[in-house]
C-alpha cells in the first residue's frame, strides 16, 4: 500500500500489547521496525546504527522514565529522527512538544494511526503529503510548514 | 455605676476634662469640670469590637473550611483523572487485542468482520477520548469527530487519489447521545468512504454539517460509482444504525446520486 520507500521506525513503549500493536500497524504500512525499548536505558543502550527516521514514544515508560527524557535522547543520538509521541495523557506534553514533532493520543483507531503513518511517510520521503493530515494526528507547524516547500 | 431611678445599677462611661480657670496673674482661680457621659459610644465600640471579633473567628473557620474543601476537591479530581486514564488505557489494549486478532485470520469474510467489529470500538475509544479531551464533559461536537474519522478512513487507505472537501460547522450534541451517534457515523462514513471508492478510481468525499434552524444535518457523499442500497452495510451495521439513532433521536436516510451516494443524519437541535 505504502508508495513511500521504507521508513526506519523506533517504538518506546512499556506497555507490550500496544508494542505489538504498533509494530504491525508499522510493518502493514511497509515500513521496518528498527528497535523497540520500553524506558531511558534501553534507548540509551540501543545501537547508534539504527539510525530511526521516525519514532513512536510513549510518555510514561518502564522504570520511572518518562517519554520527555526519551526525546531528548532521541534527537541527541539520532537528530533527524521525527519524534510523535503516543500517550493518554497529551496534556503533559508541551506546546513545543518538547523538541518533538507531534502527538497521537490514546486510545487512538487504527484508521488514524495508519492515516498518520502515511502521511508521516509521505512527508518524509516525498513531501508533501499526498493525503490530508489525519485529524487525529496533531503535528508542529515546524514539521508541516518544512514540507510544504 | 449609676443607681437608676427605678432602682437598679448599671454600667455608665463619662469622660473627665478638668480645666484650670486663671486670673490675669496667672494664679489658678478655678478648675473646670466637664464630664459628659460617654456610655451610649462606648457601648457602641464594645459592640462593635465584639462583632468584629466574631467576624474574624468566622473568616478563621470559612478559610479553614476552604482549605478542607480544596483538598477534597484536588483528591477526587485526581481519582476522576485516575479513572479517565485507566478506562483510556482499557480502550487502547481492547483496540489492540482485536487489531492483533484481526491480522490473524486467514478468511476475508471473518478479517471483514472483525474489522467492522474493530472500527466499531475504535469509534467508541475516540468518542471517549474527543470527550474527556474537551472542556466541556457535558457537550459533543459530532461534526469534529465525523471531519477527523473521515480523515482517518481515507488517510488509512493510503490512497492520495482521494479528494476529502469538508464544509462543517461544529454540531454539539448532550454527551449522554455521544456513543451511539459516534457508532451511527462509524456505520455511515466507513460504508460511504470504503465502499463508495473501492474499485480504485479518484474520487472526492465531501462532508458537510450545518445548524439548520430546528435540525441538525451532516451529510457524507461520495461521486464514486455508488454504492447497493441494500447492501450498504452488513447486518448488523444497519440494526445499529437504526436502532441507534431511534435512541439518539436522529434520522438516516440514503440518497443514490449521479453518480455516488450521500448519507445524511438529521436530529432535532434540542440535543
Amino acid at each position: 500500500m505504502a508508495r513511500s520507500k521504507p521508513l526506519k521506525v523506533l517504538i518506546v513503549e512499556d506497555e507490550a500489547l500496544l508494542a505489538m500493536d504498533v509494530e504491525s500497524m508499522v510493518e502493514d504500512s511497509g515500513h521496518v521496525v528498527v528497535a523497540e525499548a520500553t524506558s531511558l536505558y534501553e534507548v540509551e543502550s540501543l545501537d547508534a546504527a539504527i539510525d530511526p527516521d521516525l519514532a513512536f514514544v510513549d510518555m510514561h515508560l518502564a522504570r520511572g522514565t518518562n517519554g520527555l527524557d526519551v526525546c531528548a535522547l532521541i534527537r541527541k543520538r539520532w537528530s533527524d529522527a521525527i519524534i510523535i509521541f503516543v500517550t493518554a495523557n497529551p496534556a503533559k506534553v508541551p506546546p513545543d512538544f518538547a523538541g518533538g514533532h507531534g502527538v497521537i493520543a490514546k486510545p487512538f483507531s487504527r484508521n488514524a494511526f495508519m492515516a498518520a503513518i502515511h502521511y508521516l511517510g509521505e512527508g518524509l520521503t516525498s513531501p508533501p503529503p499526498s493525503i490530508p493530515k489525519p485529524g487525529d494526528l496533531v503535528a508542529a507547524h515546524s514539521l508541516i510548514a518544512s514540507w510544504s516547500t | 455605676m449609676a443607681r437608676l431611678d427605678g432602682g437598679g445599677i448599671e454600667t455608665a462611661y463619662f469622660d473627665y476634662a478638668l480645666s484650670p480657670l486663671r486670673d490675669e496673674d496667672s494664679s489658678i482661680a478655678a478648675v473646670l469640670n466637664i464630664t459628659p457621659e460617654t456610655t451610649g459610644r462606648v457601648v457602641i465600640e464594645q459592640r462593635l469590637a465584639k462583632a468584629q471579633a466574631a467576624l474574624a473567628e468566622s473568616e478563621a473557620k470559612v478559610r479553614r473550611r476552604t482549605v478542607d474543601l480544596e483538598a477534597a476537591l484536588n483528591a477526587k479530581t485526581l481519582l476522576l483523572h485516575e479513572v479517565d486514564h485507566r478506562v483510556k488505557n482499557n480502550l487502547t489494549m481492547i483496540g489492540a487485542l482485536l487489531r492483533l486478532q484481526s491480522r490473524q485470520i486467514d478468511d476475508p469474510v471473518i478479517t471483514a468482520k472483525l474489522d467492522a467489529m474493530m472500527e466499531r470500538i475504535d469509534a467508541l475509544a475516540t468518542v471517549h477520548r474527543r470527550l474527556y479531551q474537551s472542556d466541556d464533559v457535558t457537550k459533543f461536537d459530532i461534526a469534529g469527530f465525523a471531519e477527523s474519522m473521515a480523515s482517518g478512513v481515507i488517510g488509512a487507505s493510503g490512497r492520495g487519489d482521494i479528494k476529502l472537501v469538508v464544509d462543517i460547522e461544529p454540531i454539539e450534541v448532550q454527551s449522554d447521545y455521544a456513543a451511539s451517534l459516534g457508532l451511527i457515523l462509524n456505520e455511515m462514513l466507513t460504508n460511504v468512504i470504503k465502499h463508495g471508492l473501492n474499485d480504485g478510481r479518484s474520487g472526492t468525499i465531501k462532508l458537510s454539517a450545518r445548524g439548520n434552524g430546528a435540525d441538525y444535518v451532516l451529510t457524507v457523499e461520495d461521486d464514486g460509482h455508488g454504492i447497493d442500497l441494500d447492501k450498504k452495510s452488513d447486518g448488523l451495521g444497519r440494526t445499529l444504525i437504526s436502532r441507534l439513532s431511534k435512541q439518539a433521536g436522529a434520522k438516516v436516510t440514503w440518497d443514490r446520486l449521479e453518480p455516488g451516494t450521500r448519507v445524511t443524519l438529521t436530529m432535532k437541535s434540542v440535543h
